[in-house]
């Protein structure tokens, strides 16, 4: 007996149109995690990933006969329509400032702490949380860049054509990204090097 | 490999992705040579390792399920769909269902101008044959079938002089018109032989003899040319007195019958008598 393979995006985006709702749920389940991932890494906030995730696939419910199966992957569709909705609501809510968010809603994982090695688990959790900030830091351009590329382990050529632009200006802009974050990575250790040099003054 | 190719490559290199397997040697050969390169790499290396941390930070974050938001969209996207199509589909059923009809009052009204048509043609002819008595048409047979027994008379109602002289004319023919088989037998055998063509002349071929036409009232000969209807009724044999026809006394009780010709306006235009 051989197993059934599983269908591809197209035919559970076919499927879904038709109103089979376990399609749009394998649909939801497949690639849901990818967009709220890179949703979660463009704004550092879970609340609006998981908004963007809900409102991604509420515009694929909408318009997803507009799909064109010649231009590219329903995936690339999908974290296309992720990446507009980001970009909108960062505009919308660039003046406005974040409050803290409650400890269920932070971006670090609390699964990732482990309690064997507290020292280094809490090393490791502070480099983490300073690429993120470094990350959340670069323009929007290269953030999504690094988003897709580093964070998402995506191609060149799936980066380009989720972006809309040339394969080219995908290696130039992550080019310039990387070369950002090692700057923006860097003046810590310079910060905490002056730091041990005044004191070594100071003493 | 010099510094700038190497650096347009370290990306590459520090990311772990495919690349050439000459231009990879050549950057790791270069590495080793060139220091500032080899730190650029070990940067490169270093933050690459620090942000699959943050990616493998980031996927231990839990997805948000699929919404009830999201099933109730799709439900009423599938109504309104379904909705839209069942309006649609009506709608074009009402759309073949209304061209259905014009075509149908089409066709009667076409059907009734037609029938129209035909009933005043045979009136036209009438008039067209009372100028052109070579060529009747198979239509006014039953109607001149008398024409052929009395010397060819053209029309229905010949002429008006013959109409006003309608006593004389009727005399002048009664020996060829037949109304009784003991005058048919007292006749001589060229009336015989023209009231039996007479008869063959009839569509239906019925053993009928018939009279002329006779006007009745005085009605213009124009208002007969738009047609009209030849009804078969019957009357009591006074009325063969009325038209100076003569009667056997003895069946005075009988009924004879006529065909009355109704002109388009409904008035009785002209009667002939049937045996």
């Amino acid at each position: 007996m051989t197993a059934k393979p599983d269908p591809s995006d197209s035919e559970l985006l076919q499927s879904t149109m038709a109103g089979d709702e376990e399609a749009l749920a394998a649909l939801y389940q497949r690639r849901a995690p990818g967009i709220f991932r890179f949703a979660l890494q463009m704004c550092g906030s879970r609340s609006l990933a998981d908004d963007v995730t809900q409102e991604v696939f509420m515009v694929l419910i909408r318009e997803g006969h507009m799909f064109d199966a010649t231009r590219g992957s329903v995936s690339s569709f999908l974290m296309g329509v992720a990446r507009n909705h980001v970009l909108r609501r960062l505009r919308r809510e660039r003046f406005y400032v974040s409050i803290e968010e409650d400890p269920q809603n932070e971006t670090t994982p609390a699964t990732s702490r482990t309690i064997e090695n507290p020292l280094d688990d809490l090393s490791r959790a502070e480099t983490i949380e300073s690429v993120r900030k470094s990350v959340l830091a670069l323009p929007e351009r290269y953030r999504e860049v690094v988003a897709l590329c580093d964070l998402q382990e995506m191609s060149y050529a799936e980066a380009a054509e989720i972006l809309g632009c040339a394969v080219g200006t995908v290696r130039s802009r992550l080019h310039r990204a990387r070369a950002l974050l090692t700057e923006k990575l860097r003046p810590e250790k310079n910060e905490e090097a002056a730091e041990v040099k005044s004191a070594r003054c100071f003493a | 490999m010099n510094c700038e190719a190497f650096e347009s490559n370290v990306n590459d290199l520090a990311r772990g992705q495919k690349m050439d397997a000459t231009v990879r040697a050549q950057a790791l050969a270069h590495r080793v040579e060139c220091e500032p390169c080899a730190r650029l790499l070990e940067d490169e290396s270093a933050l690459s390792f620090k942000l699959r941390a943050l990616a493998a930070d980031t996927s231990t974050v839990a997805v948000p399920g699929l919404g009830k938001d999201l099933l109730i969209a799709l439900r009423s996207r599938q109504r309104a769909t379904t909705s839209t199509t069942e309006a649609a589909t009506w709608r074009s059923r009402r759309m073949i269902t209304a061209a259905m009809a014009v075509a149908a009052m089409i066709l009667v009204v076409v059907a009734v101008t037609i029938m129209r048509s035909r009933l005043a043609t045979p009136a036209a002819k009438d008039s067209t044959n009372a100028s052109s008595p070579q060529s009747p048409s198979a239509d006014d047979k039953l109607v001149k079938a008398p024409d052929a027994v009395t010397d060819h008379q053209p029309s229905l109602l010949p002429k008006k002089n013959s109409v006003f002289a309608r006593s004389n004319n009727l005399r002048h023919k009664t020996n060829r018109v037949v109304l009784s088989s003991q005058s048919i037998v007292s006749s001589d055998s060229k009336d015989v032989t023209t009231e039996q063509t007479a008869m063959n002349v009839t569509p239906n071929s019925a053993p009928e003899i018939t009279s002329d036409f006779m006007p009745v009232g005085y009605t213009p000969v124009a208002s007969l040319q738009e047609g009209g209807q030849l009804v078969r009724v019957e009357l009591p044999r006074s009325a063969l007195v009325a038209f100076g026809l003569p009667m056997n006394v003895n069946r005075y009780d009988e009924k004879v019958k006529a065909d009355v010709f109704f002109g388009s306006d409904g008035m009785a235009r002209a009667i002939r008598f049937v045996q």
